[in-house]
């Protein structure tokens, strides 16, 4: 398999919190969805591939080249989304047009325009105008524009409504019809994935937890209803993680077929994406 | 790096007129009293102070996050904040000389200055103390921020004119002008080298600042 994005063993100390030997790869010609809770150093990782920050060890390869030996090229032929606009406010997309276009070798103004017209932005109009959305569409349509092969992508959707989010969905959907592109996109909006993410990589306390094809991992997990005295009649390699309520207990288990043929009076739901990382983060281990 | 030339130039556009108001205020009030001082200075320190407004500019947008992840290397940034510097204090000298040459020919024998050493002269000399400047300003903003730096710049500002005023009061006292025929190259050359040390000194410094920041 051809990967777009290898990070091996990414390691970054803070005082209070640290990235311990992250390792995941995005294959191409899909989308990985980078999940985890706030804090659990999605945003930390991104920028250590990007060198934003420093690693303390660690590599990055995208498109097969070594970020430290290849920075220059990488950032050429990737584009960038981050959660903010990191544009001049008193700028217009017309500017940044012009500014980008003096940066990127391969800025096409034509496809620029394309997309600012698709989306309905103005190109007179200053930035200060324009709305979080239009904010974010601007970003998308910045990091398109140079005709990248990667997108990497920060929590770019968080904050906006549904709508403007199918859009975006619809245009990273379009991006990666072209097998040799690839998207890393970090999100704590998980419906979005679930939409989306041919991936998934979640990150836990700055560790990943998991990093596998999603349809396997919808496939083979479920959740498992039953009462707190009833867990111990599940096989102990089988469950992941547990959570007591008022009503019983739910346990993530790893092959809910084989589950369901041991124990064919339980209940067993699927998952989402949003139950794995609930029962990941809050969930208890046995 | 044209791009973020370009870009810095977009957002300075506003303040830079705000600033040509004020030097031409300065220039009404000050130059009909014969003292074309404050109008050199207020020119330089402009032109010295363009990368710190460009710095507060970027901060305020969060925009060089977004700059490191582009196709250009750290120390690209920092060369270019270095050229805005460069760009603005030489700008601001060429009108300064154009002031000094018309206050020459319209009132001769006239300026604080201007009766001891010729118009050019004193541009390079002004020039060279703007890059002074802005090499130890540009270190330091990288490093602390231009919001930290705004108000230590304004003091550091008016560092070179209270040595130009000093050192031609000490002459006026040894009976020696600045103006002799020895003394002159001697203290613009040594102006100019020292010059030349500060801004490739200060670049270095700031490419390894620049190098070891995190976004």
């Amino acid at each position: 398999m051809e990967y777009a994005i290898k990070v091996t063993d990414l390691c970054k100390v803070y005082p209070d919190f640290a990235l311990d030997n992250v390792s995941f790869a995005v294959p191409k010609g899909c989308i990985m969805g980078f999940i985890g809770e706030n804090g659990a150093g999605k945003s930390t990782t991104i920028k250590a591939m990007l060198n934003l920050i420093h690693r303390n060890s660690g590599t990055v390869e995208i498109l097969g080249m070594d970020l430290d030996s290849h920075e220059k090229e990488i950032k050429e032929r990737i584009g960038v989304v981050f959660d903010e606009c990191c544009f001049h406010d008193n700028l217009t997309p017309a500017d940044i047009s012009k500014i980008l276009g003096n940066i990127y070798q391969s800025w096409d103004g034509k496809l620029y325009q394309t997309y600012l017209a698709r989306f309905g932005l103005g190109e007179k109009k200053k930035i200060k105008e324009f709305s979080r959305g239009m904010k974010m569409k601007l970003g998308i349509a910045a990091a398109l524009a140079h005709k990248p092969d990667v997108l990497i992508l920060d929590e770019a959707t968080s904050g906006l409504d549904p709508i403007v989010r199918e859009e975006i969905l619809d245009i990273f959907l379009d991006f990666i019809q072209d097998e040799k592109h690839a998207i890393l996109i970090s999100s704590h909006i998980t419906s979005d994935l679930d939409k989306i993410a041919d991936y998934l990589t979640f990150i836990h306390h700055g560790k990943i937890v998991f990093s596998a094809g999603r349809d396997e991992l919808m496939d083979s997990m479920g959740v498992v209803k039953c009462g707190a005295e009833d867990i111990a009649g599940i096989e102990r390699d089988q469950i992941i993680r547990f959570r007591k309520n008022q009503f019983g207990c739910e346990v993530l288990v790893r092959d809910k077929r084989a589950v369901a043929a041991l124990h064919p009076e339980m209940v067993i739901d699927p998952v989402t994406t949003e139950s794995i990382m609930l029962f990941y983060s809050r969930g208890e281990e046995l | 790096m044209n791009g973020l030339l370009y870009k810095d130039l977009l957002n300075l556009n506003p303040t830079m007129k705000y600033l040509a108001v004020m030097a031409l205020i300065f220039c009404v009030v000050f130059i009909p009293m014969g003292n074309e001082l404050p109008v050199y200075i207020i020119l330089i320190m402009f032109g010295a102070m363009l990368p710190t407004t460009a710095i507060s500019f970027d901060a305020a947008a969060r925009w060089d996050k977004y700059a490191v992840s582009l196709p250009l290397t750290r120390r690209e940034i920092v060369a270019e904040r270095y050229l805005l510097m460069v760009g603005g204090i030489c700008v601001a000298g060429i009108i300064s000389l154009a002031i000094a040459i018309a206050m020459t020919v319209l009132m001769p024998g006239e300026g604080i200055f201007l009766p001891f050493i010729d118009p050019l002269t004193l541009m390079v000399m002004f020039v060279a103390c703007g890059l002074f400047l802005g090499s130890i300003a540009l270190p330091l903003t990288l490093k602390f921020g231009a919001e930290k730096m705004r108000y230590i710049i304004m003091v550091i500002a008016l560092t070179p004119v209270v040595v130009m005023l000093g050192m031609t009061f000490l002459m006026d006292l040894s009976g020696t002008s600045l103006a002799a025929p020895v003394l002159m190259p001697v203290i613009l050359g040594g102006m100019l080298v020292i010059t030349a040390i500060v801004v490739f000194v200060s670049y270095r410094f700031s490419v390894g600042i620049y190098a070891k920041k995190e976004f």
